[in-house]
């Protein structure tokens, strides 16, 4: 059984790679497969299927057909159901529907709900005059994708934790909770890997903000305001997390100095840059920066291997190592968030189901045998540790206890 | 100071872990069954294949290192308080300054004839589970015997793997002894519905094997006769203490302590499922072999053992389970018979909370809930302060309506 288990899991990461290498690089290769879903393109939009249109398609299929067999296995659980439909909603609708008619009706591609910079394209010339070049219409859909970032997001996180976006609207998540439901014991759980998970994913941040402000810097018309603004943001938060040594007490102390320094280095290219009136602010073309994240991170991070690897490492692989906007949302999570998952020691036996089913490979057990709140930026809320704790003892919370465990 | 633990369950595991918490005298936990300490109501899953092994290990060899727990896996054959020192099977004979009993529980083996043929097991150990786990793929039916927690256990683990089974009972409900009517009434039903053979008011009189020793038959007091060729027997525990006799230490049932936990001898304590205590509260059992039990001893002996003299308080009782997807909890005293309850429920969802109450002024003595998960802390607070059942209850309403519940 074991056997044939992991001779299966190989074949299918393996081909999942093998389907994202092709996507990702030889899209000729896959026109078999992407001319099944002309009819449904010609129905839509009333042209031929794109590689994009096709892999849409199928990743939609794939979460809805996943997502019944999960609302089937999780039917006794509210929370699972609600969460479940949402998630199915959102790639149905959002992610698919909605950015596949507005093309029709000659607007630009647009779902509202992929945030920048787990959408690192959105602020890239291209997509700015692309939308700026649609009136109105344009306006009010780069207005909202800022909004979303600066406002929407921050307070939602403020009072649901980062799973209203990770688990409940998020399409890599989406797919991650559907399809990949039965990987989500195999991710790792050592404290090694939550080490490489910090580093990891907030790297992958650090570049994407950098690149962010080289892109945005490149056609902003005002260079000095622009530098400006940006080096006081900076200066701002981490005069901040220095500052606030109460609330960022659980900060690595390395992480804040990392912060700082980047900050300056960050600012000093600004400030060079726009006194020296360069198009590019690190001195190499911004187009470099751009393509080497859209092809270490955005192609073979995120696609190939954040699937890929999901018969390996669990179905959170890119959510939990790589994804830039679960981190920023982790952050905010962690220390302005009413979310936190509370636990009762009395009750606990220490089976370890709740640590085994965390997707994200937190060890919640450990939390749970000493009664502690857990409050972890990666946790994203699915609540699979409440659902399979037979003694009830984890209760996903808002803010104030209530009476009942639910 | 060296403390010797008998023991590695919940019990050993957690007095050693509040000492070490609380000071630095060394410390060696000397186990039979297992290397390390693994969560025994966690069993059930791992031959479910919800976990691994490995899963429900919470603390690996390199925990045990750093905390400074010296680890031994052997068998404890006799103990010389005399010159306090124990005899064990493999490894030659320990020392000690302070023994600590934690040696659990095994299961009550009926003497029932044919009770040793091939294919009649237990599950309470770890061998139980690894032998389980073995021959799983090729059990054809089931025969369970006992409806008590793993009883339900058993059945839930092989009606998960689609296995025929009929489950034994010798009352005419499940778990009697720990449940009133109604609550009873509803789990039996709920297994009725899952198409379990119940078979209520039923014991067993013997088992028949093969020429080759193996079960064939299960032959019932009522004439019923189950053709299988496997059978789980789960009618209570009992004090695992044989490698006691004749050790001077006092024992009945169990090992014999005050409410610090101390036997007749200085330097000895029991803790745990083998402990009987002298003197108990009117509620409450003299031994009572629950998982949480276990550890609250733990945790007081654990503060005596390190200079913080902590007597064991027999304080508001709670326990919780699952059968099948019923979750069930119980705070505080509840009486069996259901006298001086209130109940409130839907019935139809297997959902209710009993509140037992005092019949004379009527302060809150207890909790037992079905698929309804109070909040076991504001509860345990309500008895403590001793609210009045109707100041519950109004504290519950908003509970109660969320749920549509009514009383009953």
């Amino acid at each position: 059984m074991k056997f044939y288990k992991s001779t299966f899991n190989i074949l299918l990461g393996t081909s999942l790679m093998v389907f994202y290498t092709l996507l990702y690089f030889f899209p000729d290769k896959l026109i078999p497969f992407t001319s099944i879903f002309d009819p449904l393109s010609h129905f839509l939009k009333g042209m031929p299927a794109s590689h994009w249109f096709a892999y849409g398609s199928l990743y939609t299929f794939i979460i809805l057909i996943f997502g019944i067999r999960f609302l089937i296995k999780y039917k006794r659980n509210s929370y699972q159901i609600v969460r479940t439909i949402s998630v199915m909603f959102f790639q149905l609708g959002f992610a698919f529907l909605l950015p596949e008619i507005l093309q029709k009706f000659q607007y630009p591609y647009y779902d509202p709900k992929n945030m920048w910079p787990l959408n690192y394209s959105f602020f890239d010339s291209w997509n700015i005059k692309s939308l700026l070049s649609k009136g109105n219409w344009g306006l009010a859909m780069l207005f909202f994708g800022v909004v979303m970032i600066l406002i929407i997001s921050p307070i939602l996180t403020y009072f649901f934790g980062k799973r209203w976006y990770c688990s409940w609207v998020c399409g890599c998540g989406g797919l991650a909770e559907t399809a990949g439901d039965s990987f989500r014991n195999l991710s790792d759980k050592s404290l090694k890997a939550w080490r490489i998970e910090k580093w990891l994913i907030h790297s992958v941040l650090a570049f994407i903000l950098l690149t962010t402000i080289a892109i945005i810097y490149s056609y902003f018309p005002h260079k000095w305001f622009f530098s400006t603004m940006i080096s006081l943001c900076m200066a701002s938060f981490v005069f901040w997390i220095f500052k606030d040594i109460k609330r960022f007490s659980s900060l690595d102390p390395l992480a804040k100095k990392i912060a700082l320094y980047l900050s300056i280095v960050t600012s000093l290219f600004l400030f060079t840059a726009t006194f020296l009136d360069l198009q590019n602010l690190f001195f190499v073309p911004t187009y470099y920066l751009q393509s080497a994240y859209g092809f270490a991170i955005g192609a073979i991070f995120s696609g190939i291997l954040g699937v890929g690897l999901y018969p390996f490492m669990g179905n959170r692989v890119w959510c939990r190592f790589g994804c830039p906007l679960a981190a920023i949302l982790g952050f905010q999570q962690k220390f302005f968030s009413k979310f936190k998952i509370s636990s009762n020691k009395n009750l606990c036996i220490s089976c370890g189901n709740c640590s085994t089913y965390c997707e994200m490979g937190i060890d919640v057990r450990a939390y749970a045998e000493k009664g502690l709140d857990i409050k972890r930026s990666s946790c994203v809320g699915c609540g699979i540790c409440t659902a399979v704790c037979p003694r009830g003892v984890l209760k996903l919370e808002n803010g104030q206890a209530s009476l009942s465990n639910f | 100071m060296h403390i010797l633990i008998i023991g590695n369950g919940i019990a050993g595991i957690t007095t050693a872990l509040e000492v070490r918490k609380n000071s630095s005298h060394s410390i060696t936990i000397i186990s039979s069954e297992s290397p390390l300490f693994f969560s025994r109501p966690a069993m059930m899953y791992v031959f479910m294949e919800f976990t691994s092994l490995s899963d429900i290990t919470p603390f690996p060899f390199d925990f045990f290192a750093k905390k400074n727990i010296h680890l031994i896996h052997d068998k404890v054959e006799s103990i010389s308080p005399l010159t306090q020192t124990i005899f064990c099977e493999k490894s030659n004979t320990l020392s000690y300054d302070i023994l600590v009993i934690a040696s659990g529980s095994t299961p009550i083996k009926p003497n029932w004839p044919g009770v040793h043929l091939h294919g009649i097991h237990y599950f309470y150990h770890l061998h139980d589970l690894t032998s389980l786990l073995q021959k799983k793929r090729h059990i054809q039916s089931a025969a369970i015997i006992g409806g008590g927690l793993v009883g339900i256990e058993l059945a839930e683990m092989f009606n998960h793997l689609r296995i025929p089974i009929h489950f034994l009972i010798k009352d005419n409900g499940f778990w009697k002894q720990g449940l009133p009517n109604l609550e009873s009434q509803i789990i039996t039903d709920f297994l009725l519905k899952k198409n379990i053979r119940l078979l209520l008011n039923t014991e067993v009189s013997m088992f028949q094997g093969s020429p080759k020793n193996n079960l064939s038959k299960v032959i019932c007091t009522n004439n019923n006769t189950i053709q299988t060729d496997f059978a789980a027997i789960a009618i209570g525990v009992t004090p695992n203490i044989s490698f006691l006799e004749n050790s001077e230490i006092h024992t009945e049932k169990g090992v014999l302590v005050n409410e610090y936990l101390e036997t007749n001898i200085k330097n000895i304590y029991a803790v745990g499922d083998c402990a009987e205590l002298q003197n108990t509260k009117p509620t409450r059992k003299s031994i009572e072999s629950t998982w949480y039990v276990a550890r609250t001893m733990g945790e007081s002996l654990g503060k005596t053992l390190s200079g913080i003299p902590t007597p064991y308080v027999q304080n508001s009782w709670y326990n919780a389970a699952k059968f099948f997807e019923i979750e069930y909890y119980q705070f505080g005293f509840v009486p069996i018979d259901g006298n001086n309850t209130y109940i409130f429920g839907d019935l139809r969802k297997n959902k209710l909370v009993r509140l037992a109450f005092h019949p004379f002024d009527k302060t809150i003595l207890g909790f037992l809930s079905l698929n309804l998960n109070l909040n076991q802390e504001k509860c345990e607070f309500w008895i403590q302060e001793k609210y009045s059942v109707n100041d519950v209850i109004s504290l519950l309403e908003p509970i109660f309506k969320k749920e549509k519940i009514e009383i009953l």
